[in-house]
C-alpha cells in the first residue's frame, strides 16, 4: 500500500516538486550513462610485471613522456604509485638503482634511456612501462 | 517507519572503522583485522538498544485517502528512481573499477600502504604531498581490513563505496517519514536519488558521502525533539561526528558546527543541567579524537592547506577585497551548475529562502540550521585562506563539499517546509511539546 500524503498544501507541493526535479536529475543522468556498458581497465596489470621486479624497499626512480606542471596533475605518476604502493618513486630521478619508465609513446624509451644513460632491463605493455638501470648496471 | 536502524548500522560501521584503523597503526595481525569485522554487529546491535529514546514521536501510518494519487505516485517514483540509481551506479562500477582520481591517488593508496608499509609511519610520506597523507584513516582502515580478509578483492571497496549511499538514504527516507509520514520521507529520498551527482559519487570510492552519512545520522539525532535531554542520543552525536572527522579533514569543522550552537544553547537553558549536554556530546567524541590528535601529532606530516610559519599571509588573504569578491561570484555561479546538480540546488536556494521568509520557527530545528551556516561560514573560510589558485581550489573541490551537506539541507528543509504529523490522539506528545515550547 503507497504510505500516506500529508493534506497540507505544503507537503503536498514539495512532494510534487521533488518529483519534477528528480525528473530533470534522471534526465541528465540518463544523457551521461546511457549506453553500453564499456567496462574499465584496471590499473594493476599494467605495473604488475613491474612490481615483480622490483625491490620493496629503497629508491626508485620514474621517468615519463607525460606532460604536466606539477606531480597532481600526472595521471601516470600517480597510478604507479597506487599499483606500487607503498615504494616511493621519485619524479625526474634517473640516479636511483632502479628507474621506471612510464611511457604514453612507447617509441620515446629510446630517447629516454639515451638521455638519462640508462638501458632497458625488461619492458611491458608493448614497451609502455619499462624497468631500466643505469647502462653499466644493467649489463 | 524509523531511523533507529541505519542509526544503528552507520554507528557500526564508523565503530569498526574506527578499531580497524587503531589495530593498523598499532601493527596487529592479519587475522585480529578480519576479527574486528565482529565490531560492526556488536556496536549496531549496543545502539540499537540504547536509540530507541533518543528518537522523538513517530508520524502516524494511517490510512491512505483513496483517490491520493501524489502519495501513489512519489512511492513509484522512488522505487523507479532506485532502480535507475542502482544501475547506473553497477553501469559506473563496472567501468572504473578503481573508482575515482581521489580513490587510487589518496584513499585506496593509504588503504594499501596500511597493510604493507614496513613501519607503519612509511605509509604517510611527506614526500608525496599529492596523496594527502595527512588525511584521516576511517575508511582506508575499512577498505585496508576487507582485503586483508579477502585475499585483496577487488568489490571491497566497490561495496563499501556504494554501502554509504544506500546508508544515507536509508536514514534520510525514515527521519522525514518518522517526522513529517512515509510519504515525504520518500520524497526526501527521492531528492537524493534524482542528484546526478549524488549517484555518481556512489561509485567514486571516496570518502565525501561516508562523511555525510555520519554527520546526517548524527544531524538526526541533534534535531528530535527532546534530543538535548537524551544522554544515549549526545553521546552517539558526538560519537558520530568523531567519526566524520575519522573519516576526512572537514569531519572537524562538522564536529565543532555541531557542537557549538549545542553548547551555547547547553549554557543558556535554566536548570540544574546546564553544561551536561554539551558534557554528553563531548564525551561521545572524545575516543576517536584522541586517536585523531594521536596520529595529527605522530604520524601525519602537515596539511598542504596549513603553513604556520605564514601566518601573514594567511591573514592577507582572508581579508583581500578581490578574493572576497571572486568567492561571492564563484559560489552562486556553481549553485546554477546543471551538470552534475540538476536543479537541485536552486531549488534548495529558494526553498530555504521560503523558510526564512514565511515559515514559523521550529526550535528543534533552529540547531540544525545554525550548524548548515556554520558549515559554509567555516568552508568559505579555508576558500578564502586556501594557498592554492582559488578558481582552481574551488571548481576542484566545491562540488564534493556541496555533496557532504546536501543530506543535512534535505532533512532540514523537509523537516522545516513541511508540517509535522501529529501523533495518535491529535495532539502532540509531552516530549515535542516540551521540546516546541524550549
Amino acid at each position: 500500500m503507497p504510505p500516506p500524503m500529508p493534506r497540507s498544501p505544503s507537503a503536498r507541493a514539495l512532494a510534487a516538486a521533488s518529483m519534477a526535479l528528480a525528473a530533470v536529475g534522471f534526465l541528465r543522468m540518463a544523457k551521461v550513462d546511457l549506453g553500453p556498458v564499456a567496462a574499465g581497465a584496471r590499473i594493476d596489470p599494467r605495473y604488475a610485471g613491474l612490481a615483480r621486479r622490483l625491490p620493496a624497499n629503497g629508491p626508485i626512480g620514474y621517468l615519463t613522456d607525460e606532460r604536466f606542471s606539477a606531480p597532481i596533475e600526472s595521471v601516470r605518476f600517480n597510478q604507479a604509485l597506487y599499483a606500487l604502493s607503498p615504494r616511493l618513486l621519485s619524479l625526474g630521478d634517473d640516479r636511483a638503482p632502479n628507474v621506471i619508465a612510464d611511457l604514453v609513446d612507447p617509441a620515446e624509451l629510446g630517447r629516454l634511456c639515451r638521455d638519462h644513460g640508462l638501458e632497458p632491463v625488461a619492458t611491458w605493455d608493448d614497451g609502455r612501462t619499462a624497468l631500466l638501470r643505469p647502462r653499466a648496471a644493467a649489463r | 517507519m524509523s531511523p533507529r536502524a541505519p542509526l544503528a548500522i552507520a554507528f557500526g560501521l564508523g565503530t569498526a572503522g574506527a578499531l580497524q584503523s587503531a589495530l593498523l597503526l598499532a601493527g596487529a595481525p592479519r587475522p585480529l583485522l578480519s576479527l574486528s569485522f565482529l565490531a560492526l554487529p556488536a556496536a549496531a546491535i549496543a545502539a540499537h538498544r540504547r536509540l530507541g529514546p533518543c528518537l522523538g514521536p513517530r508520524a502516524p501510518l494511517g490510512a491512505l485517502p483513496r483517490g491520493d494519487r501524489l502519495a501513489r505516485a512519489v512511492a513509484i517514483a522512488f522505487g523507479a528512481a532506485a532502480l535507475l540509481a542502482a544501475a547506473i551506479v553497477v553501469k559506473r562500477a563496472l567501468e572504473s573499477p578503481d573508482g575515482g582520481w581521489d580513490a587510487w591517488m589518496i584513499w585506496n593508496l593509504r588503504a594499501r600502504a596500511l597493510l604493507r608499509a614496513q613501519p607503519i609511519g612509511a605509509a604517510f610520506p611527506a614526500a608525496l604531498p599529492q596523496t594527502h597523507p595527512d588525511y584521516p584513516l576511517l575508511v582506508p582502515a575499512l577498505v585496508a581490513s576487507g582485503w586483508s580478509a579477502t585475499g585483496g578483492a577487488a568489490f571491497v571497496p566497490i561495496v563499501l563505496s556504494a554501502a554509504f549511499p544506500c546508508l544515507t538514504v536509508a536514514l534520510l527516507v525514515t527521519a522525514v517519514g518518522r517526522r513529517r509520514g512515509p510519504a515525504l520521507g520518500l520524497a526526501a529520498g527521492l531528492c537524493l536519488l534524482g542528484t546526478p551527482m549524488f549517484v555518481w559519487s556512489a561509485t567514486d570510492q571516496g570518502t565525501d558521502l561516508p562523511l555525510a552519512t555520519f554527520a546526517l545520522a548524527a544531524a538526526i539525532l541533534l534535531s528530535e525533539p527532546g534530543a538535548a535531554e537524551a544522554g544515549a542520543g549526545l553521546a552517539l552525536s558526538g560519537a558520530l561526528l568523531s567519526m566524520a572527522a575519522w573519516t576526512k579533514n572537514e569531519g572537524l569543522l562538522y564536529l565543532l558546527a555541531f557542537f557549538v550552537p549545542l553548547a551555547l544553547w547547553d549554557a543558556r537553558r535554566p536548570g540544574s543541567g546546564r553544561g551536561g549536554a554539551a558534557l554528553r556530546f563531548l564525551f561521545g567524541a572524545a575516543p576517536l579524537l584522541a586517536l585523531l590528535a594521536y596520529f595529527k601529532w605522530r604520524l601525519a606530516p602537515p596539511s598542504d592547506l596549513a603553513q604556520p610559519n605564514r601566518l601573514a599571509q594567511l591573514f592577507a588573504r582572508l581579508v583581500e577585497p578581490r578574493r572576497i569578491g571572486l568567492l561571492a561570484l564563484l559560489i552562486p555561479r556553481r549553485l546554477a551548475y546543471f551538470q552534475a546538480w540538476g536543479l537541485w540546488l536552486l531549488a534548495a536556494v529558494a526553498a530555504a529562502l521560503a523558510f526564512v521568509r514565511g515559515r514559523p520557527r521550529r526550535p528543534e530545528l533552529g540547531r540544525l540550521g545554525q550548524s548548515l551556516v556554520l558549515v559554509f561560514g567555516g568552508f568559505s573560510l579555508v576558500y578564502l585562506a586556501t594557498p592554492y589558485d582559488l578558481v582552481w581550489h574551488l571548481q576542484t573541490s566545491v562540488d564534493r563539499l556541496l555533496l557532504q551537506c546536501w543530506p543535512l539541507a534535505l532533512l532540514f528543509l523537509f523537516s522545516a517546509l513541511s508540517p509535522a504529523v501529529e501523533p495518535p490522539g491529535g495532539s502532540e506528545s509531552k516530549l515535542a511539546r516540551e521540546a516546541l515550547l524550549r
